[in-house]
């Protein structure tokens, strides 16, 4: 099709005697459209696709220990008032094949399985097994899953309700519900958190049962304290600290710090300088790493027998057990079979310059012709994972349109997990080796469905999870619905439907009572909560009224990002370039490696809002000051 | 000469429709006119350059993406989907300005809106025809 084969189309149907009755006829309108929305019902579905290695079937069923379920298939229900709603959710697909009734599938321990194989026979030997569980959720307090978890049937969720703020909250598919390390870590250990602090929580990537929990001050940030927790024992100890470091105050962690047991902390060991030790969590013996003395400043993340290490000369990996270290580029690293890979610009969703590289971990030398997995956005907008040839730039596409919310690496980056609901595709991908293999997996069909007799849309989303052993990832979907109005057919509307999607969305984004934004100046300033949604409600809805650009400011130049309205997943910056004011809106989507991508609109706003923004923010946060 | 039936003629003569581009650029060769003499007044996009480049531009967006969708059915069939989908006042805009070729600052005058409103309807709308041209070449695959 080109322009004028589209215009003779549009001609030939405006035409048409019959077309004024048409545009004059109303139709259904989305909930969106009205001021007012419901949310109504929460619906949580999973998918457990396993990767079969060797031919082995490594799962096996259990009898279902969820109480919503008397081994009867369950079909999908309002919690409230038990009406069935509507017809199986998954779209047409040959696959999976639907199990009567949930099967929860039960993981064994700890226990690794053996290397995966890192050759062409990869593809042959391993098979896709599909199994569909449905749960049904017992309460609409989760609000957005991500794909991080804690064990395969413990999804991410931000959540309303008691554990709204919580950090570690995860949502167990087969209890339905909401599990909060916090409160978990709190009633168990009887430790009293002290004001001005807070707790963090690293799980170990290989033992999801094992968790390493400290307690810092959010004003100095300072470790005050440091347990491991172990869920599976229900136990809680405290890990002590180095010999010769002062106390608690000398520890830091940074993620990915816990591997199968071991812990690595960079401790202060004199003024500016660092020293790792690993502490291991089965022996308590204490052990500084060999090499890693007189950083000027480091940071610690585990990956196998590998410490990727920052200091002020960059990021390297460090062999803990050869003591060798490679130098390394780039802000996305992983290690898989003997190398290290790092892609620069992989956490920013609309950023098109990618740089690979791979090194050998015992040699540091650069790895010739290895594919690299690359998340990027094609010319046409499409958002792409691609396999890379570091040495001939080689690009071919693994998954395009991939739900931003559903992709996870296993936690030895063995293996990548995306989703695609327009290709209702799955895909794993075997970084050692660069080959994929995909099924078919249906996203879940937006049909309306009928509840009591009112109809809603339906809005999906989708997180992945994978199983401490790699091999295993459950695709949990979720919807939402809205209630279908009908107007009238010459009722005008209240408003443009762009500006209430979404405020809609901004405002089913909070889980307080009240709506409940926070605003920070630049990356250093503390939130200030705003309680007044109105004066903040029509900046958003001034700001939806300029025009939308096709403009990417050299993406990600944190200097130019000024100002951050946030509510739940929603962010809107404000700032100046070049003597014309924008404002990104900007969609949180959290990667499961570090850092966040963000799917973005950008908008060029009037002088005049960005100077309301800077007025109320100079005026509420006193202490600082905005340009 | 122009291939179009005499009602619709009459329908340009009466004023009650406007004819389209395709149709303005015939009948100004026919007559030995230039586009603008033909529809007349600020208020139509093919009185400026700059105006008709940005409405191509706006073409481009989704046309570039169907590339692949050959036929007077199959387009007629897309068209007919997105404007099902449309509210009354988005139908309205929708055809203001891609049929009747008029710009933003007279859509907007005529619907009593704001000139961006009318921009950032238009730009929704776009996106959702994205969506059906997606689908339908999802489809055909």
């Amino acid at each position: 099709m080109n322009n004028n084969d589209f215009l003779e189309a549009l001609s030939r149907i405006c035409n048409d005697p019959d077309f004024d009755d048409k545009i004059k006829s109303g139709r259904r309108k989305r909930a969106g459209e009205i001021t007012k929305v419901i949310l109504c019902v929460v619906m949580i579905f999973a998918v457990i696709v396993a990767i079969i290695l060797f031919g082995s079937l490594l799962l096996k069923e259990s009898k279902p220990s969820s109480p919503m379920n008397n081994g009867e298939e369950l079909l999908d229900t309002d919690p409230d008032t038990g009406t069935t709603i509507g017809e199986p959710v998954l779209k047409d697909s040959p696959n999976p094949e639907k199990t009567p009734g949930p099967v929860y599938t039960d993981m064994p321990g700890s226990e690794r399985t053996p290397e995966p194989l890192n050759n062409d026979e990869w593809l042959d030997s391993t098979e896709l097994q599909i199994r569909l569980l449905t749960y049904a959720s017992m309460s609409a307090d989760v609000t957005t899953l991500y794909s991080d978890n804690l064990g395969i049937s413990h999804i991410s969720a931000e959540v309303k309700g008691e554990h709204r703020n919580c950090p570690g909250c995860y949502y167990n598919v087969e209890t339905g519900e909401v599990v909060c390390l916090y409160h978990e870590f709190l009633d168990i250990s009887g430790i009293m958190i002290q004001n001005g602090c807070g707790l963090h929580f690293y799980v170990d990537r290989i033992r999801s049962d094992l968790v390493a929990v400290s307690l810092y001050d959010k004003d100095s940030i300072l470790t005050k304290g440091l347990w491991i927790y172990d869920r599976k024992a229900g136990t809680v100890s405290e890990t002590g600290f180095p010999e010769g470091c002062a106390g608690y105050e000398d520890l830091y962690l940074y993620k990915n710090c816990l591997w199968n047991g071991k812990l690595a902390v960079s401790v202060n060991s004199a003024e500016g300088m660092h020293c790792i030790y690993i502490l291991s969590t089965d022996t308590g013996v204490v052990e500084s790493v060999d090499g890693t003395e007189n950083n000027v400043w480091s940071s610690a993340s585990f990956i196998g027998d590998n410490l990727l290490l920052l200091t002020s000369d960059g990021y390297s990996f460090f062999n803990i057990n050869t003591g060798t270290s490679t130098e390394v580029v780039g802000e996305f690293n992983y290690y898989t079979d003997g190398k290290v890979f790092s892609v620069k610009n992989w956490g920013w969703a609309n950023h098109k310059e990618v740089e690979v590289a791979v090194y050998d971990t015992e040699t540091g030398l650069a790895v010739e012709d290895q594919p690299v997995l690359v998340k990027t956005v094609l010319d046409d907008g499409t958002r792409v994972f691609l396999a890379k040839n570091t040495t001939s730039g080689e690009e071919t596409v693994i998954l395009d349109n991939y739900d931003q919310t559903a992709y996870v690496w296993s936690n030895d980056y063995a293996y990548f997990y995306a989703f695609s609901d327009m290709n209702d595709k799955l895909v794993c991908y075997s970084s050692a080796n660069g080959k994929w293999i995909s099924s078919t997996v249906p996203g879940i069909s937006t049909e309306p469905v009928t509840i009591d007799g009112k109809e809603y849309t339906v809005h999906p989303s989708y997180a992945l999870a994978v199983s401490d052993r790699y091999n295993e990832v459950a695709l949990y979907y979720m919807r939402t619905f809205e209630e279908i109005h009908v107007l009238p057919e010459d009722v005008e509307e209240a408003g443009d439907s762009s500006y209430l999607d979404k405020y809609r969305e901004i405002k089913t984004a909070n889980f307080d009572e009240k709506d409940h934004f926070s605003i920070w100046l630049d990356r250093d300033s503390s939130g200030v909560n705003i309680k007044d949604m109105t004066w903040l409600r029509d900046v958003i809805l001034t700001v939806l009224e300029g025009d939308s650009v096709n403009k990417t400011l050299g993406q990600y130049d944190v200097e130019h990002r000024k100002v951050m309205i946030r509510c739940g997943t929603v962010q809107m910056w404000f700032m100046e370039y070049e003597d014309v004011c924008y404002a990104y809106l900007g969609y949180n989507m959290l990667n499961p490696v570090g850092g966040r991508g963000y799917a973005e609109e950008m908008y060029e706003i009037p002088q005049a809002v960005l100077k309301s923004v800077k007025d109320f923010y100079n005026e509420t946060y006193k202490s600082g000051e905005w340009y | 000469m122009l291939f179009v039936s005499r009602s619709l003629v009459s329908m340009w003569e009466l004023g009650t429709r406007i004819p389209d581009y395709s149709n303005v650029v015939g009948l100004a060769k026919l007559f030995n006119l230039k586009e603008a003499d033909i529809v007349g007044g600020d208020d139509h996009l093919y009185c400026s350059s700059t105006e008709l480049s940005k409405f191509f531009d706006e073409l481009d967006e989704f046309t570039q993406q169907a590339a692949s969708i050959q036929g007077e059915t199959d387009i007629e069939a897309i068209v007919n989907e997105l404007l099902t989908g449309l509210t009354k006042k988005d139908k309205e805009i929708f055809v203001s300005r891609y049929f009747s070729a008029k710009t933003h600052k007279t859509i907007a005058a005529d619907l009593n809106m704001t000139e961006s409103a009318v921009k950032v309807r238009l730009t929704r709308i776009r996106k959702k025809l994205i969506k059906i041209i997606r689908g339908r070449i999802k489809n055909e695959q």
